[in-house]
Parts: C-alpha cells; structure tokens; sequence
C-alpha cells in the first residue's frame, strides 16, 4: 500500500544525473503528458516556484523590439477573442505594458475615488474576500511537513535538526570517494545500514517502518504528505530517484539506495524529535488548531512570509489573535479593492461593471506569463522564417573537407566561419555520432556511457595503447605516488600541521601562480604532465574462444590474488586452475591448505561461481563491433547527415568538449549526447569504422561508395577556446598530410575569428588571450556561456542556414530528407537529438525562471558534496540544475528562456509519419514543450504546429 | 553596593523599562528615553568618578543576558535599539569614565541610524519590524548598504568605530577574569542579534508581496551623515588606539 502512494509520487521529483556526467533534463519531465501551459501551472503549485520571467523581463524585450509589436498584438487578440473581451484590447494592452510590472504598487496607494468606496467593496466582497479559516488553514498547511507546522506554531526549531540529520546520513551514505572515512557497511543498503548507524532495533523493513511512521503521525493523506516529504529535499530524492533507476550505476549496484528507504530515514528522524514533543501526532494538532484557529493562522502566516511585520508586532505585543486576524483579513481585503479601484482609474474606458473589470484583470494577470513567452517565440519564429526564406542558395563547389560536428549550439561560429574560409562544408550530428559505446579508458576502470541518457549501448570499446608508453608510465607514477602521499599527509590528524610548515610554500607557488598568472602557469605545469600514448580502439569482436580465454582469465586473476594473500605462499599455474575448476565444473579439489571456507570466501565474497563466469562472458562479447553493426553505423550516420556522394577528400569528424578550472559543472559544458562527457572517443571510433576497407566494400554494395581517397579524420572541438585538435592522422600519406597542414592553417583562422566573436558576449573579456585565460582560471564562474541562450534547433539541409549568423543559439542537425522518403531518418532525430535538445532547452528555460527551485543558485556558496553534486555551505539540499552564473549576468537574465524552436525541412507528409513513430518526442511537440515548424520546400510552404495541427504559416 | 552603583544600574541597564516604562510608553520613544537615561548615567558617573563593584556588574551581566533573550523574541527595530544599550551596561559600569563615553558615542550613533532605519520600515511597511521583510540588499541597495554599516558596526566587527573604543579600553586597562567574561558576553550579544538582523532582512529572497522602496532625498542625506559621523568618530578611536 505504502509502496503504491511512493510510487504514484516520486516520478514528480525530477532526476539528477551526478555531477561528473551532468545530464540537462526537464525538471518538469514528470508534467510532458500535460501541455506546456497547464504543466508549468501544476509546477507553480507544487514546488511553489516561477515558471515565467517578470513582466518587466518581457516588456523590455517588447521596448527593444524584439518582441514583435504586431505578433504581440495578434496573441493579445486571440486571447481575448478565446475570453470575449475582444472589445478590450486596447485596456489589455495597456494593462501588460503599464499596469502589470507595479502590481503590488497599486495596492498601496490610496485610490482617488472616495464616494461609494463602500458599495465597491460590497459589490467586489464576493470576489476579492479572504477565503474562510478553515479553507485558509487547508491552503497553508497543504505543502507542510508536521514538523514545519510545529515550527510555526510552536518556533521550535526542529526542521533545522531534522533536515540536518537527514542530509549528514544521507551525503556520507552516497559518498563517492569523496571521504577518506567512508561509512561501514553500505553494501546492506540505504535502510538496513542506517539501522547501525543509529545503532537502533528497527526489526520492520523499511516500507513498513514507513506505515508505522506514518499510522503513528495519523497522517490522513498518505501519498500527499509523502510528497511533502520527498519535496523537502527535492535534489537528494531527485538523486537517490535516477540511482534507484539505473541498475548499472556502480555505486548502486554496491550500495543500493532507494526512495522508501530514503523515506524511511525521513520518518525516522521526524519521529525521533517529534515524539519528545508535547503535540506529536496529527489528532493533537489539529485539536490545538482548532482550539487556536487565529492564532494558529496568524503564526502559519508568519511562517510562510506572508504576515505583513504590523501584524508579526501585534502578535509579539499579545494582542488578541482573533482581532489581529480580523485586522489582517480586512487589510487583505482593503488592498485589493485599493488596486483594482487605482488600476480602473487609469483604465477608465472598460465600459462594464467593476466586478467585470476585476475578473478581466485577473485573467490577464493569470495569462500575461504565456501571452508574453508565446509572443517572444513567435518574433523569433517569424524572423528565422524570413532569414531562411531571403537565404540565397549558395553556389555547390567541390569542397575539399566536410567537417562533421555536434549539433551543439556552440559549433555554430566555427562552423560558419570555416565555410567563409575556404572550399568546405559543414554537417552537424548528435556528438555521438550515432555510435552508442560503453568506453573503458587506458589507465582508467570505471566505464562510460558515451551516448544520451535515453540510450543504452550494447557495445563495449577498451582503449590500448599504441606502443611502449614508458615515459607516461614513469611520469604517471611519479604523480600518483606524489598525490597518495600528499593525501596521506592531509588526512593524518597531526601530520598538516607540520605539512604547512614545510611543503606550504610550495604549494604557494601554484596559489600565487594560478590566481596572478593562470596562462602562463597552466602553460608551465602542462609541459610536466604526463602526455597520454598513442591509442587504438578495440573494435572488432572476440572470437568465442577469446571470450572464454578472458573470461578463465579474470576469475584466475582474483583467485591468485586471494590464494597468496591467504596462504602466504607461491601459488602453482595448476593450482590456481584447480580451484577454479572445482568451483566453475565440481572438479575435485587437489590444492594443498585449499579448504571449504576459502572456497565459500571465494564464491561469496568473490564471487567466483558459473554464473558470474557466464556474465563476464555475455560482458566480453559486448566488445567491439561486427561488420555488419560497424555498416550499419557508418550508413546510418552517413545518410543522417545526408552525405552519401561526392565524397570530399577528408571527412573530419569533431567531438568536442571544455576546459576549465576549478569547475565542479564543467561536465554539463561536455557534450550532451555523449551523456556529459568529452566526444572525441566517438569521433574516433566512427572515423576508424569509416576508414575501414571492408566497412566500405560493404556500403558501396548498399549503394554508398566512399572513394579510396577519402580519409575520415577524427577531432577534438574545444568549445571553451574554439581550438579544433585532429586526432589520428598517421593514416596518411606524405602529399595528405601536407594539404592538411593548409587545412590546418584555415581551421586556426576560424578558431580565431569565431573566438573574437564569442569574446564579445562574455564578460571581462576582449581578446583571444582572454578567452584562453578564462579556460584555466580558477576563479572564472564563466569560462564559456555553454548552452546558455539556446533558442532553436534546425533540421535539414545546411544550405538554407548557411552565412546567417545564428550566434550559436541554434543546435543544426544536417538532414537530407530526399534520402529519407519513409521517415525513418527523421523519426531517429526526432527520438534522440531532438529530446537532448529539448532537455537543455528546459533546463536552462528553469534554471532561469527560478534558479532557487530549479536551478543550482550561486557558485559562491556552492561546495562539492559526496562527489555526486554541489550543496550550500556545510549542509543543503543537493542542488539542481544550472548555476545561476551559467544563465545570469549582473542579476539579470542573460539566457533568454524560450521553448525549442524547431524548425524541421522536410514535406509536411514525412514530418507526420516521423512524429507519429516517434515515442519520446511525439508528447514533447504534441504538448508544445517544443515549438514546431515545418519548412516544406515540395510545396513551398511553411507550416506552423499548434493546437494538435498544422497552420499554414508563410509562403516560401 | 553604594546607593550611586544601584542608581546607575538602574539607569544603564534598562531597569525603567521593564518596570515602568513599557506599560506607560509608547516603544517607538523608549530609545529616547533610554539613551537620554544612559547619557545622565554617565553624566553621574563622571562627576562622581565611581569605580563600580563586582557586585555590581555580575548583576548588570546577569540584566544584559535577560535582555539578550528578550532581544531574540523581537524582530522589531525599535525594540532591538533599546536592547543593544541595555546589553552594553556591563561595559559602561565596568570600564573608565572616558572610555565609557567614547564607547556610548559610538554605540548611540549606530543605533539612532538604527532607529531611523526602523522609521523607515514603519513608513514602508506598516511597522518597524523586520519579519518577512528579506532581501533588501537586492530589492532596496541604499536601505541594505546604511543597514549593513550599521549592523557590522554593532556586531562589533573591527574598524568599526564601536569595537575600537572597546578594544581599546581593554587594552588600556588593567584587565582581570571579569573583564573577559563582560567581553566575551557583549560581543557574543551583540553580534549574535546584529547578524540575526542581517541575515534576516538583509540577505535572503525579496519577498514577493512586499512592494519594496528605496530611501530617497533627505532621508539619505541623514543616513549619510550618519555613516559621515561613524567615521570621523571611528578615525578618533584609532588616533586613541595609537596614542
């Protein structure tokens, strides 16, 4: 029972992906089946937050003109035809632009109408009266936690007390390494560790801890107050809520935790305060409230911020509750009437009653957030439309280069002004190139996931190195033994003391360094840094017989390990087999000192059975690629982009990724769809595909014939420095190379140019220098804006955006639809790039709206916790979304929040089709979080969705 | 405990006020009549040249802690203006005629801009007190930068005309137990209710219902004046300090 209230309640609690692979999501994603309008409402309600910027926000927009006066117009108009006010326009008008920015101003100012004030009021009373104490007690109670409500009536300070308890458990229970004292015992689990960490007897698990908890409160509502709970500390549930899900993330897989068991902790440390207090259940206070309504009101009001500080001074002088709440309804009541009867003075040609006035105002009040969004997206549609339209076919010229990038906004500049240089195209893709990969990196463990969020890869890739790597071995292990024994000095209790005094000036020299001279001393430390081998990729598949000879060879590994550690002794080649065969087949066991508990330990705690034989096995054969999966990814992201003849000589394919320093969100500047990682592994591993000879032998019989001469060449884009780094280039030849230097030479040009341009965007900032310093200091909030004003993103034929400066606020996926007559290309667009666009559009959309509740707040206060996020101070909750430095500038909005702008370029036909058999975006443009336009050059005309249909919008 | 002690007690440490004054007065006036009290107290105190007894000042220490706790259950600045003089009577008692009004100069300077911040509030909001009035640095810069001078100075933070004159007369003066445990109870007072100020009014999220202005016109010029005289008195106390 209790499980099915959670179940129906946590989806609203957004996920968080840790901060090491940021992930942009829709914090609303919870509220894509509602549409847009109505989603952002229920949102308002539920996490009492903005959804839409001030109106002041808008009007300036409106007063600088890029808010279309006429387009503003005609939404007004429509919207009042919708209501009947269609004969108000004028007093609408004026009401958004003039009246709505001091809408609190209006209260206070005592109207000039004096005469039949009273017979106002009483004509308003029904309208405008303060709701009923009950009703008023339901209203502010509705989102409280029983503690809280204690903490109002009582100014107790248990929240504090509780809400820290809560977190210290929780941030040292999904610590990642981040502690050099982790907690014991994690492996049982979120619930059953806490149990020894409180050192109590809790013999029920944790849903029926839950029950008990709750049964004990008396709670009426149970999935109500469980959502109250959960949004109490919304980004560590929103966490513990994506571990829960993903079943390969390895600190779940070794400690699970899940939200009843986060519950569990909850209600166990709100029973552990609550129940030393007098009033310790619902029943009691709900008596005390109802014994004490006003007063309860009044100190619930006060709680909340809404007490004006006269009332907060009655109370404090103990005047009588029941007079201040009269007072205080009055007051209420008197202010509205005061703004409605100020706004009406100023609107006077409303020709209907003042109750009617009222009711208009309010709905425009209510409405004026969407009139405004929508107004600002459609100026913005309109004018691209006109761009596109006016867009003069450029002249098709055997290029020399194709340059493949992600579809990012920030490849925009450097795309178009590589295309100004010199003979070569441009192509954007999702950055994972269509290439899904689990990635284990040389010298690294762990895996990544190189592909969006919404995909898992089925196929594994080791990197290796190359040849002898001494140099690097040698260096690396000269870093690592210096860090372990720096780290060992620091978390020594007595050993810092003596470390300050002797090797603190060595670190002053980086201090000094880093903050005077961060150029130049980040120029000097690399030049000591171990430079990473050449590598190869392991694309191609294991032979079965390699598969198991891995699979024998990692269980005799550990065996080895284990037998020589426990035996103390040199352990035979046929010793080690011999265990291994007795545990694998029920071989007899010939080994001396070998007995059944060490084989127990070696299955138990090892976990050396058949069964995990038969899953390392299933992992191994993971690895690499067939031919036909290496075809099928060269073909499909070749005829993605719409490159399928007239091959140009090289084929550059460019991952990118950033850099920063000190920057605990500098994932969430990687790249998207290589799920917050850097995506130069994938642009190798399509560029090593692509240059196979029988990956091409197969393409030519599907109809694509790559020539010999063309070489895919696989880069790095750093969208920090806009510097384009080319990987792999030992495949070619002498004469290659030396036309790629002059290739090279362009590139550097572009880099250069499209840096000026952003250099003028970001603060304190005038020069390339610039923009290099900001990549390596520390102090730098912004060393890139990152996705920051994204606005649209455009599918189709780079020809119609080509030379219109788009500022990169545009993601541009390449898409040929006359090669994609089914749909089929599209519909994949439309399931993946398309939903990463959308969930970085809403994430900054948010984070802007209200960086409070959706967004990350400031960096200043931001310390890293658990090393899955950041948190304020010593103790907050784990923060979400983007730092308000990545969408503010000087307090104000430089991310401009609109919905995606989609403009696709295909037949309206084929647009249908994809929509119809895409799953994930179908909702998303459906419900209008993504606005959609059809640009259909077959008919030449352009379509405009709204309402569930298509408008015809504009001739081409 | 001399008859001139308890009469300076009384004086210094709020006894009018709870007793008599806060049933009669109006609170807004309390502060006038409170500094006019502490101003006859030092008068006395300097014409008599009394050295006031432990006795004397443990019962004033026990009065400043009562008022402290007083002081955390009001929000209102009117209130918190007469509170801050109540807390500092332990250091009046305690330290020299000349020190004492050195330290009173500063201490009344700051909290008549206190005060007339209250007057503000009261004019903008209804009332002098700050509950649910947040986010003034942001909403109104003027009110959040004199309000901060203010605050920091009382919450004794150095150069702050405040802390250098009682520093100073620490340090000028032979010193013993009972001094350290006056100093370490005013400033832990002090700067526990000042920052409770701070934080609350201060800092934190503008709140929405709140139709938030500025200081303007003359009423600036005061506040400057004000922060003018803090400064010129703050450039003494460290003239002193060097002396």
């Amino acid at each position: 029972m209790i499980k099915e209230n959670i179940n129906k309640v946590k989806h609203i609690i957004p996920h968080y992906w840790p901060i090491k692979t940021f992930i942009h999501h829709n914090p609303l994603k919870a509220f894509e089946k509602l549409k847009f309008k109505d989603a952002v409402e229920k949102a308002k309600e539920i996490f009492e937050s903005n959804v839409y910027m001030d109106p002041q926000y808008y009007i300036d927009l409106y007063m600088s003109g890029t808010i279309r006066e006429d387009i503003f117009e005609k939404i007004l108009t429509e919207f009042l035809e919708k209501h009947g006010y269609e004969k108000y326009f004028y007093e609408a008008k004026q009401f958004l632009i003039e009246i709505s920015p001091l809408w609190e101003k209006y209260k206070y100012l005592e109207p000039e109408i004096s005469d039949g004030k009273d017979f106002l009021k009483r004509c308003l009373y029904e309208q405008l009266k303060e709701k009923e104490d009950d009703e008023l007690l339901k209203d502010l109670t509705k989102s409280m936690t029983f503690y809280e409500i204690h903490d109002a009536l009582f100014d107790t300070n248990l929240k504090e007390l509780i809400e820290k308890d809560i977190i210290e458990y929780i941030t040292r229970f999904l610590d990642e390494e981040q502690t050099t004292l982790s907690m014991y015992q994690r492996n049982l689990g979120m619930f059953n560790t806490f149990k020894y960490f409180e050192g109590v007897n809790i013999p029920e698990n944790a849903e029926e801890f839950i029950e008990k908890s709750l049964n004990k409160l008396k709670v009426k509502d149970k999935e109500k107050y469980i959502l109250n709970h959960l949004l109490k500390q919304a980004g560590w549930a929103g966490f513990i809520g994506y571990r829960e899900e993903d079943k390969l993330y390895p600190f779940q897989q070794e400690y699970p935790a899940s939200t009843i068991d986060y519950l569990a902790v909850r209600f166990f440390y709100e029973d552990k305060y609550i129940s030393k207090q007098k009033i310790n259940d619902f029943e009691k206070l709900n008596e005390y409230i109802n014994k004490n309504k006003s007063l309860s009101i009044l100190k619930l009001l006060k709680y909340k911020g809404v007490l004006l500080p006269k009332y907060v001074d009655l109370l404090e002088s103990g005047k009588d509750p029941e007079y201040i709440l009269k007072l205080y309804k009055d007051e209420q009541f008197d202010l509205k009437i005061n703004q409605i009867l100020n706004i009406r003075q100023i609107i006077s040609r409303f020709d209907k009653g003042i109750v009617d006035f009222a009711k208009f105002m309010y709905l425009l009040k209510e409405n004026e957030g969407y009139i405004w969004l929508k107004s600002l997206e459609d100026s913005y549609i309109h004018f691209y439309v006109a761009e596109f339209k006016s867009n003069l076919k450029t002249r098709e010229k055997p290029y020399l280069a194709a340059s493949v990038f992600c579809i990012d906004v920030r490849s925009e500049s450097i795309r178009r002004y590589i295309e100004k240089i010199g003979p070569y195209s441009t192509y954007g893709a999702a950055g994972f190139f269509g290439v899904p990969i689990t990635f284990i990196e040389f010298d690294k463990g762990h895996e990544q996931f190189l592909c969006p969020a919404i995909v898992k890869p089925s196929n594994v890739v080791f990197e290796l190195p190359k040849k002898g790597y001494e140099e690097y071995k040698t260096r690396k292990k000269a870093f690592k033994v210096l860090k372990s024994v720096l780290n060992d000095l620091k978390n020594n209790p007595y050993t810092p003391f003596i470390m300050v005094e002797a090797v603190g000036w060595l670190f002053g020299i980086n201090l000094f360094g880093k903050t005077l001279a961060p150029l130049k001393i980040e120029r000097f430390f690399s030049k000591f840094r171990p430079k990473k081998p050449k590598t190869v990729y392991t694309l191609d598949k294991l032979s079965e017989k390699e598969v198991e000879e891995f699979a024998v060879k990692i269980h005799l590994k550990i065996i080895h390990e284990v037998l020589i550690s426990k035996l103390k002794r040199a352990v035979s080649n046929e010793e080690i087999t011999n265990v291994w065969k007795h545990i694998i087949f029920g071989e007899p066991l010939n080994v001396k000192d070998v007995d059944d508990v060490l084989i127990e330990i070696l299955k138990t705690k090892y976990n050396i059975t058949k069964e995990d034989f038969e899953e390392q096995k299933a992992k191994l054969r993971q690895v690499g690629f067939t031919l036909e999966e290496k075809v099928n990814f060269v073909k499909n992201f070749l005829f993605s982009i719409g490159l399928t003849k007239e091959f140009p000589k090289f084929v550059f394919v460019f991952g990118h990724g950033s850099k920063s320093d000190n920057n605990p969100f500098e994932s969430a500047l990687d790249c998207g769809a290589c799920g917050g990682n850097v995506g130069i592994v994938n642009a190798r591993v399509i560029s090593m595909m692509a240059n196979d000879e029988k990956v091409r032998e197969k393409l030519k019989e599907e109809g694509i014939d790559v020539p010999e001469y063309t070489k895919f060449i696989p880069g790095m884009h750093n969208t920090t420095t806009d510097e384009l780094e080319l990987e792999d280039i030992e495949i070619l030849n002498k004469e290659e190379k030396e036309l790629l230097k002059k290739v090279k030479e362009d590139f550097d040009k572009a880099s250069s140019k499209s840096r000026l341009e952003r250099a003028k965007t970001l603060p304190n900032t005038k020069t390339e220098e610039d923009i290099f310093t900001k990549s390596c200091d520390w102090s730098e909030p912004r060393p890139e804006w990152g996705l920051s004003k994204n606005m649209a993103f455009y599918i189709g034929k780079r020809e119609t955006t080509k030379n219109i400066p788009l500022f990169n606020r545009f993601f541009l996926h390449s898409y040929n639809w006359e090669e994609d007559l089914k749909g089929d290309i599209l519909t994949n667009i439309f399931s993946g790039p398309l939903v990463v666009g959308e969930w970085i559009n809403m994430e900054h959309y948010f984070s802007t709206v209200d960086n409070e509740i959706y967004g990350a707040g400031s960096k200043v206060y931001h310390n890293i916790v658990s090393k899955v996020g950041v948190f304020f101070g010593n103790y907050s909750d784990l923060r979400i979304g983007l730092p308000e430095q990545t969408v503010n500038l000087e307090d104000k909005a430089y991310h401009e929040p609109v919905r995606l702008i989609t403009f696709v370029e295909a037949p309206l036909e084929i647009v249908k089709k994809a929509m119809q058999k895409s799953a994930f975006s179908n909702p998303l443009i459906k419900n209008e979080w993504v606005r959609l336009i059809v640009i259909d050059k077959e008919k030449n005309k352009i379509y405009l969705y709204e309402n569930e249909d298509f408008k015809f919008l504009t001739s081409l | 405990m001399q008859l001139m002690e308890i009469v300076l007690f009384i004086l210094l440490a709020g006894l009018p006020y709870y007793f008599l004054l806060r049933k009669f007065i109006s609170y807004d006036k309390i502060f006038i009549i409170s500094t006019l009290l502490l101003l006859v107290g030092l008068f006395i105190k300097f014409q008599t040249g009394l050295q006031c007894s432990w006795a004397c000042i443990t019962i004033s220490l026990i009065s400043a802690l009562i008022t402290f706790y007083v002081a955390l259950k009001t929000t209102n600045l009117y209130r918190l203006s007469y509170h801050f003089l109540f807390i500092n009577a332990p250091v009046f008692l305690l330290i020299d005629i000349k020190y004492s009004i050195y330290y009173a100069v500063a201490l009344i300077i700051t909290l008549i801009g206190l005060y007339f911040i209250g007057t503000y509030y009261k004019r903008n909001y209804g009332s002098a007190n700050f509950a649910n009035i947040s986010g003034l640095a942001i909403k109104t810069p003027f009110v959040g930068f004199v309000l901060r001078i203010y605050l920091i100075s009382l919450a004794l933070y150095p150069p702050f005309p405040n802390s250098v004159f009682l520093f100073n007369s620490f340090l000028k003066n032979e010193t013993s137990y009972m001094w350290y445990v006056v100093l370490a109870i005013v400033i832990f007072s002090n700067f526990f209710i000042a920052m409770r100020i701070l934080t609350n009014t201060v800092f934190g999220k503008p709140n929405k219902i709140i139709f938030y202005s500025d200081i303007k016109g003359k009423e600036r010029l005061a506040h400057f004046f004000i922060i003018i005289l803090l400064t010129i008195w703050g450039l003494n106390g460290l003239m002193e300090v060097l002396r």
